[in-house]
């Protein structure tokens, strides 16, 4: 589930990091985050993980200046 | 599902509910002041009269305050006699293991204290402010209501959540327009075991948040350290800018969240069910 998300969204040109916590994932984007600010974006990570076999996706807000 | 009613038949369903009471006496309603309860309350008020009914308020940890502030506010303005009692769920141990069927054991403790309430005050019968939609839903706390011999005559006469909002616009019933207001345990994983700290974090971070100027339907879920956030899907966005994110995740912080996330999809009523697979996605 994890692998082919995290997979899927490095095909799509995402630098995020994927964990997995049952079926929510949970996206480390460092500062790929302003990216999901586009909700064609946002849509399509959606749909990524729950064709992943994930109930739901987040994105982690993390501390400014952080990057991956 | 029967379609909504207009104006006139409306009229005619809230006779019908004050006939209903009439029927029976008295009445205890189990009120928590959320939308249905309040408007139950307001309609046996007027139609059995102060001395014939008592609206109870079962005060736990998993009790939002808020909504407590509003029950009591919608008490004083119709008139409406209230008794709180203390309700000990969170001393129940399959309680506080958060399984799936978890409102089972809370509902279960409810009118385990209600019922003798409304019997040692010749109370006819018991009730609590199901509506029709309600009966749809994963509600594991019917079948306590149905084994006290509480009933719903909300549901049993066919109101639907919007109906009632509309007869409670109508009557000036403050909240008619309130997002649902679910017990605070409900922003918990089932599994993740239910605390009086636990609650009370989540009480704190939905105020942090709302008092960053949020509003409408959101919520706090608790995953342990992480904080997952969900708001109106219209606010993702907003809160997704650079300036906005972090002073969401501060707000969150602050509440004793080590990591806060943002859910994509926004707000979702019932989303811990789909996430532990009670409900479909």
């Amino acid at each position: 589930m994890i692998e082919r998300l995290q997979r899927e969204l490095t095909e799509r040109g995402l630098a995020v990091r994927v964990e997995a916590r049952g079926r929510l994932a949970v996206l480390l984007a460092g500062r790929a985050v302003d990216e999901l600010m586009e909700e064609r974006v946002r849509k399509g990570i959606v749909d990524l993980a729950l064709g992943s076999g994930f109930t739901h996706v987040a994105v982690e807000l993390e501390p400014q200046g952080r990057d991956l | 599902m029967e379609p909504l009613l207009v104006s006139k038949d409306l009229e005619a369903k809230e006779s019908a509910l004050a006939t209903w009471l009439q029927e029976r006496e008295s009445a205890l309603i189990g009120y928590s002041g959320g939308v249905d309860s309040a408007y139950l309350a307001c309609v046996a008020r007027e139609a059995l009269g102060a001395e014939r009914m008592l609206a109870a308020i079962g005060r736990s940890g998993s009790y939002p305050t808020e909504q407590y502030e509003q029950a009591r506010g919608v008490a004083a303005q119709f008139g409406i006699p209230v008794l709180e009692v203390a309700t000990s769920e969170l001393d129940d141990p399959r309680y506080a293991a958060n399984p799936t069927n978890r409102c089972y054991f809370c509902k279960a403790e409810l009118w385990r204290v209600l019922v003798p309430v409304a019997r040692a005050r010749s109370l006819a019968v018991v009730l609590d402010g199901t509506n029709a939609d309600d009966l749809a839903d994963h509600r594991p706390g019917r079948r306590a209501a149905s084994e006290h011999g509480v009933r719903s005559p909300l549901a049993e006469l066919g109101f639907r959540k919007a109906e009632i909002r509309e007869l409670s616009r109508r009557r000036g019933i403050p909240g008619w327009a309130n997002p649902a207001s679910p017990c605070l345990a409900s922003r918990l994983p089932y599994g993740f075991a239910v605390t009086p700290e636990r609650l009370a974090q989540v009480e704190r971070a939905e105020a942090a948040v709302r008092a960053l100027g949020i509003t409408g339907d959101l919520r706090v879920r608790h995953h342990g350290e992480l904080a997952r956030v969900e708001l109106p899907p219209e606010e993702v966005a907003v809160w997704l800018a650079p300036g906005r994110r972090e002073d969401l995740r501060q707000a969150l912080h602050a509440c004793g969240f080590a990591r806060v996330a943002l859910d994509l999809r926004g707000f979702r009523s019932g989303s811990l069910n789909v996430l532990s697979g009670v409900t479909a996605a």
